[in-house]
């Protein structure tokens, strides 16, 4: 699954130097890769598909490895606590699915703000937004 | 979809574009990207060249 979605990634949002081994951290890649998929399976966020579960390990192994400080930028700035309390408010990190289910299903001025307080999300909105697909794709 | 949606939708998914790359430059401004400054850059980027293509 994350290949298909790295292939899309790559090949349809133009992203394959960001994807690119030793361009960017591997944990960032992972995070955004991540973000895609939970984005375009949101309906299935209860089914424990595969790759859902595979997903969750990866972003576990995440958390409980001592790296993700690193590499973080602005999360390194503060103290431990500190960072990990900005990691389980991560959408990702936290596999918190409503941050993206609530602006599909249950739509308010407030979701959308939430959505829009997540960098990944925001940035694959953004380029949604930004491409002919995506606005052929909505009309 | 009927055509005078269309031009409605369109100009909420302009605002909502306009909206989303805001809070990006505000978020990366700020350091609340919770991103490497590379990474953040990367994307940015990315979003100024599909603008310009626009």
């Amino acid at each position: 699954m994350r290949k298909s979605i790295e292939v899309v990634m790559a090949e349809e949002l133009g992203l394959a130097d960001v994807l690119a081994k030793g361009a960017s951290d591997e944990r960032e890649v992972t995070l955004l890769v991540v973000t895609l998929m939970m984005m375009l399976y949101t309906h299935r966020h209860l089914k424990d598909d595969v790759f859902i579960t595979e997903a969750r390990a990866v972003v576990n192994g995440l958390q409980n490895d001592a790296l993700p400080l690193k590499g973080l930028g602005p999360l390194l700035n503060g103290s431990e606590d500190e960072a990990t309390a900005l990691l389980t408010e991560t959408s990702v990190m936290g596999m918190k699915w409503s941050v993206q289910r609530d602006v599909n299903y249950r739509y308010s001025k407030k979701a959308e703000d939430r959505f829009m307080s997540y960098f990944f999300e925001t940035y694959l909105f953004a380029v949604f937004g930004l491409s002919a697909e995506g606005r052929a794709f909505i009309m | 979809m009927t055509d005078e949606k269309g031009p409605k939708i369109e100009a909420e998914i302009d605002a909502l574009t306009v909206k989303a790359i805001a809070a990006l430059h505000k978020m990366a401004a700020e350091g609340a990207a919770g991103l490497s400054s590379d990474m953040t850059r990367k994307l940015l980027d990315h979003i100024a060249k599909l603008q310009a293509v626009e």
